[in-house]
């Protein structure tokens, strides 16, 4: 751990209790509550928002030229309503009809509503009795979150020019980075066009006033914004995710190793991201080191995975596994460093030779080493999500939803979801399901 | 009659050529013994139909001295297969050895799932293929020849490849198994897993008309019409065909290939039409049509729609408002926005809603009657994707765009806003409803152009008289909308595909077997289409597959046009070929001028479909990537009554140089007899150039104005050289051919370099103006075989270009180019892929670029100035190197974009 200081910072903002206040729990999107859920548990109500109206189509078909078939999707941010959960209520955005809404979490009854001017694409970031959220009409709004009691709003794009997009109106600068609120401050972007200004906003989270405003050329920012390590981190979708220092908004840098929609910071601050593009024949995550922007390690055949107190849980080919990552990590230092002393040698000086007989032996016990970080697997379907609620590994599935125990693997609980699971909110003994038909299926404990 | 014995007696009887004849089924086997020769490798077994399985062991060992009675430069080899398993190294029948260098005599196979055909003349193998895969499972004949200069695959009687090889087959002169159903040599062994009814060796070659009855024998179910999707709403959609006998027929359809839901067509006649219910959204359809007739039960292919492309509109409950009929009374375009400036109490938005396809925005300043609409609308799960109410404090100017939309109205009694500003919000052709019950249309924004045909006009000029306001720089420019369709609309990169056009306020773009239409202006779907069929790729070595006036959408579909109502996309009609080519052609040229439509005819499977690998059809010199499409005659209907005007038929015409302007039509033809007679109607410049004539007819009688034979090309000779592309365009003065001529070294060889040639017919009498040359920039991603834009006094292409009407070279070069588009103009620029490979602006006045970062248009045509603004529908979605925005958007000159833009405060 890097910054333990900041990481307890980060903590603190928001776990307090077992809610989930963000878009995947925290700043750094890690889809990890420390509280698991009393199970079995059954269905409480299920809330119909209607179809999601995604900002973005899905992906080519193929690219033909290379033979590369299976694209994946790099900008689907907004596939189902994801939630937020505070003070037993259940909040979305609503892609389709441009407002927030509130539901009671015990019954699914609506509490209230708002509406904005266009698409709101993620839930609002909850900080006590305040609900944060952006939309497409390049508007930045607060509200009370127990009344929806309009407080402020401002706005993030520099003009109030609307355009048509997919049957809707938006701003040419839409703010689709969610709201990131850290240390007392809230961010947020607007921005779309790589040819126009985009702007990244730092203002007071108790009185709105603004801290810094930065410009950015070249960029398309979009995603959940990250934070951790004194940094932001905003993914991009088709181009690289961009870095900028919270004090002042100025851009730090762009890890290239790193794609696509789906982000989140490890407990020392590294970033997991993907996918990184349309390249690989297979689906892939990579985790880079934010400083020197390289990647570190890269997941083969996976789109989602989450990380506990080091250890991966991730799907690949049919199975889904758990990873000892900090020590697997470890390891692959080793071998690096041991590789590159092996290449150093030259086996034609014979004196080497006994030194290289070593290190080939020592590579291979630590590639013996590596295989042995797989702590479990079993045959498994491919997730669209995965979270996890202490020692409960949440899993959103096509018309499922599954709980499985971290330390095993072994199954502990499914239940039937219509759609598939993108959203899972694991939060005050509830787990909340959003699927991309538009479904918020919410299950409790049996009373 | 079982099906083989009927095609093996029809085949026997039309082709007397047969040198050998196996036929692997149960008769015809004694133990392992096949007669009349042969042996089966394994213990035979049969399946149902009594054909022998092949189960990736069973093979069939054939005499050697059979394999050696081929002719060595003039033979055909002919199977009807079923290919259960794709895999590397295929083989039907193969004679062949492939050990390192050494690679000898033939093989009738499949790679993966792509049939293929090789041979050797003394050096590697050579392979033809055919493009699209096979489908596992499917019957299909295939009929491999050779000529001694051409290797030709023909697919259920169509062509689906063919290379230049020179030369005699050598084959190999080691021992070599002769054998079916497993690739086999000195070091070798790959069985296959399917079926060979029977196999053919033939001393001559197939005929046109043997290959064009196969084709019909080979089509599963027979349709006068093919079918095709178009979505209705959502999770609804109607499939449509026309059987070429009366009968019953059903659907089978799902989500996988094995289907799953069965509907049967109401109809017993020829016209089908069956609507599919409850189709999920964002998913990939499987769909197959049985027909029953006093034939029997025929099954189609197996073909697909996507739901992800039903953007249409969910209906709403009825309501009703007395002025809704009157504001939507013969309005067209729709879906498409309605924009509502001050609301009432709601009840016009929302009978618009109910009684139109639009989706209706209503801008008003009371927030408590907004959010109370809002959550009456949200209940009734409306708002946000039929009606969106927008709050805000003042509507004297309405912060959205201009020309959006298709109705813009108030429901108050007056008008909250200058009248001036509803006019503004109204897209040209929308309709403006006052108060006061005044119905006004907004005519076209000035000085903008129709994008009706391939490059603009039929003239081919690439440019419309579009002047973009005046535009000179993107900066000029302003987004007027964003969106679909997207990526997954695509090919990948839409290689060298029809580009898109835009007439009357529509937008239609093709992708992959289907095309859409969208609102110009602001970017709704307006209605889409699934077409399995559709596909044309290489069109700068063919021609488009469609065109569009105010009204219609004249699209091809193998041997038909559709005529679709450009409104509704509902088909109109359907035109067929002339009489002498209904059975052996396919329609190739469409275009239309006033009152007439002209199309050609091209011979069956002339025109390319390949996208899949290395299918940029501009490597440099290489015979399949100078093979233009080439028509069999040309001829007219008239649109008043859809029927034929004339028909003109003499040589060979070649379809990238026809063009069409004031009611004369011009292309060059090839008269050379023994081509036309043996042409499979795409042909190498190669062969191609000679007896070349530029014809000018008069486009109302078919009659000749004057025709000349075509002079000397300036780099290609008889002996050296060749012609990688071809195009015709027309100025209001002249024919203009401008050649992309290569040169060869003394061995045959390309060398790289290249001139652009320019040769300028007079229009009245054919008389060569002049003849004059630009050096090719570069021989790679598309520069060479660039299109030109042609204006009145001067002609670009890459990187410089001509004067009119002198041929003097210009002064001045545009660009750089980079990336394989072509380049369009406007009155004050030329549009192209250039800097970092993004859309680029280059001003005629300023000669400088500026460009929009991330935007990637297709490897073709996928951009275009017309309606008053610079349409860029996806097209570069696929290219997975780059981080490409891959959307669909629309530029308005920001003079024409209503809202003047500010820069945030810093504090």
């Amino acid at each position: 751990m890097r910054h333990p200081a900041l990481l307890l910072l980060i903590l603190g903002t928001f776990c307090a209790a077992d809610i989930w206040p963000t878009y995947r729990h925290d700043n750094r999107r890690s889809g990890v509550s420390s509280v698991p859920l009393k199970l079995p548990l059954t269905e409480a109500w299920m809330h119909d928002g209607g179809p999601p109206q995604q900002a973005w189509t899905g992906p080519a078909k193929w690219d033909a030229f290379s033979g590369n078939e299976g694209l994946q999707s790099m900008r689907n941010f907004d596939p189902c309503y994801f939630t937020t959960a505070a003070h037993d209520l259940i909040y979305y955005g609503s892609s389709s009809d441009n407002a927030v809404h509130c539901l009671k979490a015990s019954t699914g009854e609506e509490q209230w509503h708002y509406f904005a001017n266009s698409s709101v694409r993620f839930p609002p970031t909850i900080v006590d009795e305040i609900a944060w959220f952006g939309s497409d009409d390049g508007f930045v709004y607060c509200t009370n979150a127990l009344t929806g009691k309009p407080l402020w709003k401002k706005q993030a794009a520099p003009s109030d020019r609307l355009i048509p997009s997919n049957g809707k109106l938006i701003s040419p600068w839409p703010v689709r980075t969610g709201i990131t609120i850290e240390d007392g401050r809230a961010f947020f972007a607007a921005s779309l066009l790589p040819w126009k200004t985009s702007y990244l906003w730092c203002i007071d989270a108790k009185t709105a006033d603004q801290k810094y405003l930065t410009e950015h050329q070249g960029v398309t920012l979009q995603g959940a914004m990250l934070a951790g390590n004194e940094r932001l981190y905003i993914p991009q979708g088709r181009a690289a995710p961009i870095t900028l220092n919270q004090k002042d908004g100025k851009k730090t840098g762009t890890i290239g190793q790193a794609g696509g929609v789906f982000c989140l910071l490890t407990e020392d601050d590294q970033l997991i991201a993907g996918p990184p593009n349309q390249k690989q024949r297979d689906q892939q995550l990579r985790l880079a080191d934010p400083d020197s922007g390289k990647s570190l390690t890269t997941f083969n055949n996976t789109t989602r995975v989450v990380v506990n107190q080091g250890k991966a849980y991730l799907h690949s080919v049919d199975k889904l596994q758990c990873l000892d990552l900090t020590r697997k990590r470890q390891l692959e230092n080793q071998l690096a460093s041991q590789s590159t002393a092996l290449k150093k040698l030259d086996p034609k000086i014979e004196t080497n030779l006994p030194k290289i007989e070593a290190l080939k032996k020592e590579i291979s016990s630590i590639q013996a080493q590596v295989k042995a970080c797989l702590i479990w697997s079993i045959e498994h379907p491919a997730p669209f999500e995965l979270v996890v609620a202490g020692d409960q590994l949440i899993v959103g599935l096509d018309n499922r939803v599954t709980i499985l125990d971290t330390k095993s693997g072994k199954s502990l609980w499914e239940h039937k979801v219509s759609g598939k699971a993108y959203g899972l909110t694991p939060a005050e003994g509830r787990l909340v399901v959003s699927t991309d038909l538009g479904h918020i299926h919410t299950f409790h404990s049996k009373p | 009659m079982k099906s083989w014995l009927l095609l093996l007696t029809l085949s026997q009887l039309a082709h007397a050529g047969i040198i050998g004849s196996w036929s692997l089924n149960k008769e015809f086997f004694n133990n392992q013994k096949l007669q009349p020769e042969g042996e089966a490798q394994e213990a035979p077994e049969f399946d149902t139909e009594d054909n022998l399985i092949f189960d990736s062991k069973q093979h069939v060992l054939l005499p050697e001295e059979s394999a050696k009675k081929l002719a060595l430069q003039k033979f055909a080899i002919e199977a009807r297969v079923r290919i259960d398993q794709p895999q590397k190294w295929g083989s039907i029948l193969s004679y062949s050895q492939d050990n390192g260098s050494y690679e000898r005599g033939w093989l009738l196979g499949f790679n993966d799932s792509h049939f293929s055909f090789r041979l050797s003349t003394g050096g590697r193998l050579l392979e033809v293929a055919a493009p699209e895969p096979f489908e596992p499972g499917e019957w299909n004949h295939l009929y491999a020849s050779y000529d001694g200069k051409v290797m030709r695959l023909h697919l259920n009687g169509l062509l689906v490849g063919s290379r230049t090889v020179a030369g005699p087959v050598v084959l190999p002169d080691i021992p070599t198994p002769f054998v079916i159903g497993a690739y086999k040599d000195a070091d070798e062994f790959y069985p296959i897993n399917g079926r060979i009814e029977w196999l053919k060796f033939h001393d001559s070659l197939p005929t046109p008309k043997e290959l064009a009855s196969i084709a019909k024998e080979s089509a599963a179910v027979p349709f006068s019409v093919r079918p095709a999707v178009r979505f209705l709403s959502p999770g609804r959609a109607l499939l449509f065909w026309e059987a070429s006998h009366p009968g019953k027929a059903v659907v089978g359809y799902g989500t996988s290939r094995k289907l799953g839901s069965i509907i049967e067509s109401d109809s017993r006649d020829l016209r089908h039409e069956v609507v599919l219910e409850n189709l999920k959204p964002h998913t990939r359809y499987s769909y197959r049509i049985s027909s029953t007739t006093e034939n029997g039960q025929k099954f189609s292919p197996l073909y697909e729609f996507d739901t992800s492309m039903n953007y249409m509109p969910a209906p709403t409950p009825d309501t009703s408002h007395p002025l809704a009929a009157d504001y939507l009374q013969d309005l067209a375009d729709q879906p498409g926005f309605a924009v509502v400036v001050g609301l009432s109490d709601g009840s016009l938005a929302t009978a618009i809603a109910s009684q139109s396809q639009l989706n209706v925005t209503a801008f008003d300043d009371d927030l408590e009657k907004v959010n109370s609409l809002r959550k009456e609308l949200t209940d009734q799960g409306l708002h946000g994707s039929r009606i969106t109410l927008l709050h805000l404090p003042n509507l004297t100017n309405i912060p959205l765009t201009s020309c959006v939309g298709n109705l813009v109205f108030t429901e108050r009694e007056a008008l909250p806003c200058p009248g001036a500003e509803l006019t503004r919000l109204t897209r040209p052709g929308g309709r403006i409803a006052f108060p006061d019950g005044t119905l006004t249309t907004r005519p076209p924004l000035p000085g903008s152009g129709e994008w009706t045909h391939q490059y603009g006009p039929p003239s081919n000029t690439a440019y419309s008289g579009e002047r973009l306001g005046g535009s000179q720089a993107t900066e000029d420019l302003e987004l007027q909308w964003i969106g679909r369709p997207g990526a997954d609309f695509g090919i990948d990169r839409q290689p060298r595909m029809s580009a898109p056009l835009a007439t009357n306020g529509r937008l239609f773009h093709q992708g992959l077997d289907r095309l859409m239409a969208v609102d110009a202006f602001n970017g709704q779907i307006l209605w889409g289409m699934e077409i399995p069929d559709l596909r044309r790729v290489n069109i700068p070595h063919d021609c488009a597959n469609w065109c569009a006036d105010n009204d219609h959408l004249y699209v091809v579909v193998k041997d038909l046009l559709w005529v679709l109502d450009g409104s509704s996309g509902k088909r109109i009609i359907t035109l067929k070929l002339t009489a002498n080519h209904l059975e052996t052609h396919d329609w190739g040229y469409i275009a239309q001028e006033n009152e007439i439509v002209i199309g050609s005819s091209v011979r069956l499977g002339a025109e390319f479909k390949k996208y899949f690998g290395d299918a940029w059809y501009d490597k440099v010199g290489r015979d399949s990537d100078t093979a233009n499409v080439l028509s069999d005659n040309i001829f007219a209907y008239t649109k008043s009554d859809w029927k034929g005007a004339w028909s003109y038929s003499r040589g060979l015409i070649i379809n990238p140089t026809i063009s069409l302007s004031n009611e004369q039509l011009c292309f060059l033809e090839c008269r050379s007899p023994d081509l036309k007679k043996e042409s499979s109607g795409r042909e190498a410049t190669r062969s191609l150039w000679k007896d070349i004539h530029a014809v000018c007819l008069d486009a109302t009688t078919g009659k000749v104005i004057w025709e000349k034979p075509f002079p000397s090309t300036l780099l290609r000779t008889e002996t050296k050289g060749f012609i990688q592309v071809s195009y015709g365009a027309m100025t209001s003065e002249g024919f203009l051919v401008t050649l992309s001529e290569g040169d060869t070294n003394e061995a045959g060889k390309q060398t790289g370099k290249g001139i652009f040639s320019y040769h300028y017919f007079d229009l009245k009498n054919g008389a060569l103006r002049f003849q004059s040359q630009t050096p090719w920039r570069t021989n790679h991603h598309g520069s060479h075989i660039s299109h030109p834009v042609v204006y009145e006094d001067r002609v670009y292409t890459d990187p410089t270009g001509i004067s009119l009407p002198n041929g003097k070279l210009l002064d001045h070069k545009f660009g750089p180019r980079e990336g394989c588009s072509a380049v369009v103009g406007t009155s004050y620029g030329l549009l192209l892929r250039g800097i970092d490979r993004c859309l680029t602006f280059w001003s005629i006045d300023q000669k400088k670029t500026t460009h929009w970062p991330r935007l990637r248009p297709s490897c073709w045509l996928s951009f275009l100035p017309a309606q008053g603004l610079f349409l860029a529908p996806e097209g570069g979605g696929g290219c997975s190197c780059g981080g490409w925005m891959e959307t669909s958007l629309a530029f308005i000159p920001r003079n024409n974009s209503g809202i003047p833009e500010t820069t945030p405060s810093k504090k």
